[in-house]
């Protein structure tokens, strides 16, 4: 146990991972060492993104609307964040080896991307946001991330864009088991075993997870003018997990999912590297349960579900020694119908509640209880092109939450175009140490709200050519800013304007060619203003000045090459410059990355066996995401990936 | 011959003149530091690097950074304050845990003294000066006494948590003691001949700003001190310590809920303090019968100085702590007469005559 306090004994943990041993040493026997130890969070195969028009589940058909699946490749042990990072529109902020992994899309703020598991949302609500480095994407067998605003869809908070997490949606008959296993630099030990059934009628399935990594990575030590090298102390990462799913189907037209995601993570808050040790460290437990019933008699979707949470967030250091236990309801109701097979209708409402202990908060319990409503009809206007208008009203017993909606059209132009376009307002409301914070919390304040617009068109008539532009604006008032009311306290207030632009371009060449030789090629980059407006005179020096963290230009460049059970991938990302302070005056400089790794698979009747290794930041930079937070030098890692097809012959 | 004389001095003469380079003088700094005022910038917490900027008084004009300027380096994290005797300035940066000395002339990197969590330097004689340090626990706080000839440590005298600001009067230190990490109520008293500890006075919550006035008395300033949840439970006040029979003679209590006063700071002449308390800079006369605040300006500054060559009022003003900060001058009716753009979260302030 790190310097925090244990207390893990306030959850089953405890006793649902004494297990934990057994399935790490078995699955660990076959893993390789490096002389090189890895960073926990880096030892990425980053995933390549495909944008797609979903269908199939109604409420993410989202007409006028971007929406990303994340290919998940046979081996990755990472974050979601990691998983993320890889796509241009999307910005992830690390704060070093094993520390918080931030999110912004098109340019928002990190509380202005809501995180939904399984239709439920789960950013904080103390914070707005999700720690993305808490995440680790294999437990989850979908991923989609929407880009652009969708608070008529998820409510409060999804003014950038949304991720969505999902496990198995559907009964696929199968039978298998899968270890994964790696090894890598830094110490970082990684195994995951997930069992899957699954009949007609039905499923089950079950990952454990179980992550250990010292994250010593080594830096440019600033104190030797950068000419050596220094490990990072206190940055200890431990994570253990389990998800759960088993889904019953009863009669033919209703399908039931009971799912439940336990997790326990310690770490250490790696220092400053300017800094020489760090005595912060935090724990992160939860569990989350999750029913859903779904009735399809053909006429009506019915979908209704209930989920619930309890989260501890434990932060603690010589000074500050914060505890937040946060209890979530959330329970939704939608139905989904056509009329004349030409206008789609989708009513709904759902509950969200959300209760905080503190010991920091003006209130001894503050709470947030949140009805809404909401609904969106889509017209066929002809056999390519529709058009969707979308309302949603929720209610707070905190203050008044604006009216949001969204309207969206998309048409294919012809065989090869296809034109996308959106206008919705939105809303975020403040979190709650946004109101309740001891001492500066403002009960007072109102909501971010704004407009957005976007237009999109891809095109392939250069096949296998696939080329996609897109283009976006976003102007967000009420923004939240902390203040100081005092040289020692601060206060939020509703002071700020913020204007996001931007324009992205992806290109992707999918290739087969002879003798079963498969290249894939994407390019992916981005050109994203986003700017202050509107400023207190206490920060007029930010006026029209990019936001922090925010990289103008983003790019990245994935290449596949698949061939007889083998694949060679190489990732590389560019990311420009990115202020670091809210006058523009200081920043860090553009950043190369580039990741490689090779894969074998080997098929032998039931089984396969996925052997990778990988070298990250092959260039060997020295890069920060946040401005003096070490980021790993060159680091390697080797996985094996077995998995046994019980079903097959 | 006279002629032959003319002739050769008018000879030396020209090579004179067109041997010698102009005497260009791009930049204040490389010129001794005169008349001018070193501003402490914290950086933007908690990643960001502190920087001393420099302002000449003379020419209006600012150097940023000073201090990476001249030796190549950055200042680090959380730089608290900056100090200068001898033919030395010295820098006390908390959270990389050193004191930097560079040279008061030239600004050549001299030493790093190492110091857990150094918050104030102070000269007690031509030989030494004491440090005072949060240490890196609370039960670490000290004074460290330094050799000014070599920077090394003489000795270090363990105080209560949170050593902070010194004054000297007679052969004691009196050192603040505001709590560091927690709180903490005392004042240390150490005899400067042995370097021994003497004694700890209760004097109220989290003591902070320490000076002295002309009639020798000893002002402290106490910042309010609250419970783990964050209610207060004892307000910040101003107190006088009569040195000439060791009591606490004079007391103002500050009352307002969000945070006390700070940056004590009193004039060259001796007479009159000045400190920030709930949104604006007030000054109290230190004769007068009973404490009687009045208002010199309204903001929030998160620095005071004032120019011992000329008791002007100085304030920094750190605006939204994520941007380059401001340092004014203040005239004698509060209104603000110069401005110069410092680094960020600009603090404290060292004049240099």
């Amino acid at each position: 146990m790190f310097e925090a306090k244990d207390r893990s004994d306030s959850f089953f943990f405890t006793h649902v991972f004494m297990l934990k041993k057994i399935i790490i040493f078995s699955i660990l026997i076959v893993t390789l060492f490096c002389n090189q130890r890895s960073y926990a969070q880096d030892s990425i195969d980053v995933t390549l993104l495909k944008t797609v028009n979903v269908k199939g589940k109604f409420k993410n058909n989202n007409v006028g609307l971007q929406t990303l699946v994340v290919e998940k490749p046979t081996f990755f042990i990472g974050s979601l964040g990691q998983g993320l990072q890889g796509y241009s529109q999307v910005n992830l902020r690390s704060y070093s080896a094993g520390g918080l992994q931030s999110l912004s899309i098109r340019g928002s703020s990190a509380a202005q991307v809501a995180t939904i598991w399984q239709g439920m949302p789960i950013s904080s609500a103390t914070l707005g946001q999700l720690d993305f480095s808490l995440v680790p994407l294999a437990l989850f067998d979908n991923v989609q991330m929407t880009i652009g605003g969708s608070s008529q869809q998820w409510g409060s908070g999804a003014l950038g864009g949304t991720v969505q997490i999902n496990g198995k949606s559907d009964l696929v008959v199968k039978n298998s088991l899968q270890l994964v296993s790696s090894g890598a630099s830094f110490n970082n030990y990684q195994g995951m075993c997930s069992y899957y059934f699954s009949n007609n009628k039905f499923s089950n399935s079950t990952k454990v997870l179980y992550n250990d990594a010292e994250n010593n990575i080594f830096f440019k030590d600033p104190k030797h003018n950068f000419k050596k090298l220094s490990r990072l102390n206190n940055a200890r990462f431990n994570q253990q997990a389990i998800v759960q799913e088993n889904s019953f189907k009863i009669y033919k037209t209703n399908l039931v999912s009971i799912r439940a995601w336990l997790q326990k993570t310690d770490r250490q808050i790696a220092p400053n590297i300017y800094a020489t040790n760090s005595d912060e460290a935090q724990q992160d437990n939860h569990i989350r349960l999750h029913f859903e019933h779904k009735n399809n008699n053909q006429r009506v979707l019915w979908q209704n579900r209930v989920g619930f949470s309890k989260e501890e967030l434990h932060y603690s250091s010589q000074v500050v020694n914060n505890l937040f236990k946060t209890q979530n309801i959330f329970a939704e109701s939608e139905a989904s119908f056509f009329y004349k097979q030409k206008v789609l209708f989708h009513i709904a409402s759902s509950y969200q509640y959300a209760n905080v202990v503190a010991n920091n908060y003006i209130s001894q319990a503050p709470f947030i209880s949140k009805p809404s409503i909401f609904g969106d009809v889509t017209f066929k206007l002809h056999t390519h092109s529709k058009i969707q208008l979308g309302l949603r009203k929720e209610w707070t017993q905190l203050r008044q939450v604006p009216l949001v909606g969204h309207l969206g059209y998309d048409v294919d132009i012809n065989k090869y175009n296809f034109l996308y376009a959106n206008v919705a307002r939105h809303y975020r409301l403040p979190t709650l140490n946004d109101l309740f914070w001891k001492t500066g919390g403002n009960p007072n304040l109102k909501s971010e709200q704004g407009f957005a617009q976007g237009i999109g068109w891809r095109n392939s008539n250069l096949k296998p050519l696939l080329i996609h532009v897109s283009t976006f604006s976003r102007i967000i008032n009420d923004w939240i800013i902390w203040k100081p009311i005092t040289n020692a306290f601060w206060q939020p207030e509703n002071i700020g304007q913020v204007w996001s632009r931007g324009v992205e371009v992806e290109i992707e060449h999918n290739l087969i060619a002879k003798k079963e030789t498969q290249f894939l090629n994407r390019i992916s980059s981005s050109w994203i203003k986003s700017t202050n407006t509107k400023v207190d005179a206490f920060q007029s020096s930010s006026l029209y000045k990019q936001l922090p963290y925010i990289p103008i230009f983003n790019a990245s460049h994935t290449i596949r090459i698949i061939k007889h059970g083998y694949e060679l991938k190489c990732q590389t990302l560019l990311q420009g410059k990115r202020y670091t302070n809210t006058d523009n005056s200081n920043y860090l400089k553009k950043i190369l990355l580039t990741d490689i790794s090779f894969l074998k698979n080997i098929v032998h009747k039931r089984y396969s066996t996925y052997l990778s290794f990988g070298i990250n930041n092959v260039w060997n930079t020295n890069y920060q995401f946040i401005e003096n937070r070490a980021m790993p030098l060159r680091n390697y890692f080797v996985q094996i990936n077995q998995q046994l097809n019980i079903n097959k012959k | 011959m006279k002629k032959l004389n003319q002739f050769i001095s008018a000879g030396f003469l020209a090579i004179t003149l067109f041997a010698c380079k102009p005497n260009v003088n791009n930049d204040v700094n490389i010129s001794n530091y005169k008349n001018g005022i070193f501003v402490v910038n914290e950086g933007q917490f908690p990643n960001g690097l502190s920087a001393l900027s420099y302002i000449d008084k003379t020419k209006k004009t600012v150097v940023s950074d000073e201090y990476k300027a001249k030796t190549n380096k950055s200042l680090g994290l959380l730089a608290q304050s900056v100090n200068k005797f001898g033919n030395k300035i010295y820098i006390c940066v908390t959270n990389s845990n050193v004191v930097e000395v560079v040279s008061s002339d030239k600004f050549v990197a001299q030493q790093s003294i190492q110091a857990l969590k150094p918050r104030y330097i102070h000269q007690i004689n031509a030989k030494k000066a004491y440090i005072s340090e949060w240490g890196n626990t609370s039960a670490e706080s000290a004074i460290r006494v330094i050799d000014i000839d070599n920077s090394t440590t003489l000795k270090t005298i363990p105080v209560d948590p949170g050593a902070e600001e010194i004054v000297v009067y007679g052969n004691r230190a009196y050192v603040t003691c505001n709590g560091g990490f927690g709180s903490n109520n005392t004042i240390a008293i150490i005899d400067i001949t042995t370097d021994a500890l003497i004694a700890k006075i209760p004097v109220g919550p989290n003591p902070d700003g320490i000076v002295l006035d002309k009639e020798n008395n000893i002002w402290i300033l106490c910042t309010p001190q609250y419970d783990a949840n964050f209610n207060k439970i004892n307000d910040g006040k101003l107190v006088r310590l009569n040195t000439f029979n060791n009591t606490f003679d004079k007391s103002f209590t500050f009352v307002n809920q969000f945070g006390g006063a700070s940056n004590l700071k009193i004039n060259a002449s001796g007479d009159m303090l000045y400190y920030n308390y709930d949104g604006g800079l007030y000054k109290v006369a230190t004769s007068t019968p009973s404490i009687v605040p009045q208002i010199v300006r309204y903001g929030n500054y998160y620095g005071i100085g004032i120019d011992p060559s000329n008791n002007s009022v100085y304030v920094s003003d750190a605006k939204n702590f994520s941007a380059k900060g401001q340092v004014h001058r203040l005239g004698d009716d509060g209104s603000i007469i110069e401005t110069y753009d410092v680094d960020v979260v600009p603090s404290e302030m060292h004049f240099i005559d």
